[in-house]
């Protein structure tokens, strides 16, 4: 379960990119977090990851708060950048595994999940490599497999489609909806609006750092009748 | 022309961030520039005034033509080395060339562009190099006017040639030797070539200079400027630079510019035969894509304690980056080589006498022991703070720094592995000075384990301060890998506490009479300080990395 509460960032002490924002996403359920460019997604993903410090609020990720008890609260998410251009001298194995290591995998069931996840995301052969070499959707993927592999009970993840052929596209999507269902709490982040259609439960739009919307689509189209999702999605930023 | 000359402003603006006025700099970076003055200006003083009194004596048998002929093959061979980096970096490794290629530029305003661009990268380090030389020639010979236009002029294109023959070596390695495309073997191969060539010079002039060229002597003694044919060699338009700026040959000087062109058009010519077919296309690294072995996979997915995990990361990085491997790595195993090397070349009776008398010495004599406290800390602290693997940590990381905020695993423990992956690299630096010196040497057991010891004690203290330094002032925004190690003043913020510790030390190893109790008592003040700063990081470093 993640629980924000009123959280807010400024920066530079001018731009407000986050002006308490509250939201809360149970177990089991998916929630897609849309916006337009700069309204606050990344800054309040950094901030549930820690990565930044809300300057006000607090943030409780399965009860823990990531600034109170911050390693409790980080062992408890696996998060998937918007960037996945990292540790690219390192091989994709030696990624994974030092993966495992941060998180306390045991030998056994690294093994086990490394090998499942790459024959899944057919990068079984790339694991060998260099992360330098890998396109943009193999370095995504070697991300994704990375969260996979330590079994987080809450995923956070910035535009995690970007760059994915459709079928790992896919696959992923068949995960999130699997993890779910197995009672772990997904955030995501998209521009893609179809996606947030036929994948969340839940969606939260924000716009110059609050939240405009947050709710099931069903409601949100019975709102606005007769309206795609695209109209009713540019017709809120607008209203904003 | 107007796109030949946009392009050039824009890739300045990206390289250098010149013409870029509006952009506020922070105080380091404007005191920057005054560090690096401070920094060679004793090379520079030195160089201005040995030119002086070389030019004394070469006056009076007419041959100071030679310090204009030597300048100029120097600057040329300089340019000529540094262009072998220089190239691949701007023309192949540089990232632009298919985005150049899809706009409406013709091929030869991109290479024009690159050729220039490089051109005025040589400029910073020849006229830096030039400056003393020149100054002292035109204060001790009496020089025409049109000397100083004729220098202008000579100056300017001066790093043309050199970089068109290397620009050229490098365009049929990168056409016809496929492994060259791939950027990392590229920078090791170039790296590993330059230093042996480095290395090998070293070794040829610590050997040969009781032997001075007897040819050079010769030509010395046949006067009036004979020297120049000594080196016209390599670069064919510097006789005519030569002789245009010795005698005010206006002719000569034509004939320069008209080599310079030709070297240029010729560039230019070959380049859209062989070049965009070599740039597009190249790899940053090899790859094989093939499965990995049950028994590799098993090795390869052992548990490891996060802290071990951590540090193998840093040092993976560290040996696999070239510019890391080159700069922060392979110059600690380098100057014992050089030491080495020179001490082992120079057939000198003087120096197998020094040979005797160190094999002769009776090194467990506690006279020494306070010396061995002192000369270990003097490694310790200089082989941590040249690797420069510490007061970088956090910089390079770059835009990567997320990734240590988000994983559970605490700041300090982050620190502590890269702090181990440091010391781990400073100890083999120590281990490599002090290893020979026991064999070569016969230094004595205790003496050698003391200066160890004191080694170990002075490089964690330098290491532990330059992971503070990093942590309180990284430099985190940078495209290029070398930056951070490369253009980063953190350097200056280590080596100044660095020479103050050595210089406190110092002046109680000299005052103290040297036994056991005063080694012992230096040795516990280390640990102290040691246990100091690491408490001190301990303390801090979540605040500091909290804050960037």
């Amino acid at each position: 379960m993640i629980e924000i509460k009123n959280i807010s960032k400024t920066y530079g002490g001018k731009l407000k990119a986050v002006d308490k924002l509250s939201l809360t996403i149970n177990d089991g359920e998916i929630v897609g977090f849309i916006g337009p460019n700069g309204a606050g997604k990344t800054s309040t993903i950094k901030m549930m990851t820690g990565i930044l410090n809300p300057d006000e609020g607090e943030i409780l990720l399965n009860g823990f708060s990531i600034t109170q008890d911050a390693l409790s609260a980080k062992h408890e998410f696996g998060f998937v950048s918007d960037n996945p251009d990292i540790f690219l001298r390192l091989k994709g194995i030696e990624y994974l595994n030092f993966i495992c290591d941060i998180y306390g995998v045991s030998k056994d069931d690294r093994r086990a999940n490394i090998q499942k996840y790459a024959a899944l995301f057919e990068m079984d052969t790339a694991l060998n490599d260099k992360i330098l070499s890998y396109s943009h959707g193999m370095r995504q993927k070697i991300i994704i497999i990375g969260v996979l592999i330590h079994d987080p009970k809450i995923w956070i993840l910035d535009e995690p489609l970007t760059g994915l052929d459709p079928q790992s596209a896919f696959s992923l999507k068949e995960i999130m909806r699997q993890q779910a269902t197995n009672g772990k709490s997904i955030f995501f982040s998209t521009h893609v609006l179809e996606v947030a259609e036929k994948l969340c439960d839940k969606v939260a739009i924000i716009d110059h750092g609050k939240v405009v919307y947050f709710g099931t689509l069903e409601a949100l189209k019975q709102d606005h009748p007769k309206q795609s999702l695209e109209d009713i999605f540019l017709e809120i930023i607008k209203n904003d | 022309m107007t796109s030949f000359l946009a392009l050039v402003k824009v890739s300045l603006i990206n390289s250098f961030g010149l013409l870029d006025g509006k952009t506020k700099k922070n105080i380091w970076k404007k005191i920057f520039p005054l560090f690096l003055i401070l920094a060679f200006a004793p090379t520079l003083i030195s160089v201005y005034f040995l030119t002086h009194e070389a030019l004394i004596e070469l006056i009076k048998i007419q041959q100071t033509g030679i310090i204009i002929s030597l300048l100029l093959s120097l600057l040329s061979t300089l340019s000529f080395v540094s262009a072998i980096f220089l190239i691949p970096a701007v023309f192949y490794f540089s990232k632009d060339v298919e985005l150049l290629l899809s706009y409406p530029l013709k091929p030869h305003i991109i290479v024009g562009a690159k050729l220039l661009i490089s051109v005025i990268y040589e400029y910073i380090f020849v006229f830096f190099a030039a400056l003393p030389v020149l100054l002292a020639y035109v204060g001790s010979v009496h020089v025409e006017p049109q000397f100083y236009l004729y220098l202008l002029i000579v100056l300017l294109l001066l790093p043309v040639v050199p970089l068109v023959i290397s620009g050229l070596i490098v365009l049929l390695v990168m056409s016809f030797i496929p492994l060259a495309k791939n950027r990392d073997f590229f920078n090791y191969f170039s790296g590993f070539f330059a230093l042996a060539l480095a290395l090998g010079l070293n070794y040829a002039i610590t050997a040969n200079t009781a032997n001075p060229s007897v040819d050079l002597i010769s030509l010395l003694i046949q006067g009036n400027n004979s020297l120049l044919n000594y080196f016209k060699v390599i670069f064919p338009s510097l006789p005519f630079a030569n002789y245009a700026l010795i005698f005010y040959h206006f002719f000569d000087l034509l004939i320069y510019i008209g080599i310079t062109i030709v070297f240029i058009f010729v560039y230019i010519f070959l380049s859209k035969y062989f070049y965009f077919k070599a740039a597009i296309g190249i790899n940053e690294t090899g790859s094989n894509r093939k499965h990995l072995s049950t028994r590799s996979f098993s090795q390869q997915t052992n548990a490891s304690k996060p802290i071990f995990s951590y540090m193998i990361k840093e040092l993976r990085i560290l040996i696999r980056t070239p510019i890391y491997l080159l700069n922060n790595i392979s110059i600690i195993v380098i100057l014992p080589i050089i030491m080495f090397g020179s001490i082992f070349a120079v057939k000198d009776p003087d120096i197998d006498k020094l040979y005797e008398i160190l094999r002769s010495i009776e090194w467990n004599n506690p006279a020494f022991l306070l010396y061995a406290v002192g000369v270990g800390l003097g490694f310790g602290a200089f082989s941590a703070s040249i690797n420069m693997i510490t007061p970088s940590a956090i910089s390079r990381e770059g835009s990567q720094l997320y990734f240590m905020k988000y994983i559970p695993m605490s700041y300090f423990k982050q620190i502590q592995s890269k702090v181990f992956s440091g010391l781990f690299i400073s100890i083999l630096g120590i281990l490599l000075f002090i290893v020979p010196m026991v064999i070569f040497f016969n230094i004595g057991y205790v003496v050698a384990l003391l200066t160890l010891l004191s080694a170990i004690l002075g490089t964690i203290l330098i290491n532990y301060i330059g992971i503070i330094v990093d942590m309180i002032h990284p430099k985190l925004i940078w495209e290029q890998e070398a930056a951070p190690v490369k253009q980063n003043i953190n350097i200056v913020f280590v080596i100044l506490p660095t020479i103050a510790i050595i210089a406190f030390y110092f002046f109680f190893i000299i005052k103290l009479p040297s036994n056991a109790l005063t080694s012992s008592l230096i040795l516990l003040s280390l640990v102290l300080i040691d246990t100091g700063i690491y408490l001190l990081t301990k303390k801090f470093s979540h605040i500091w990395l909290s804050n960037l």
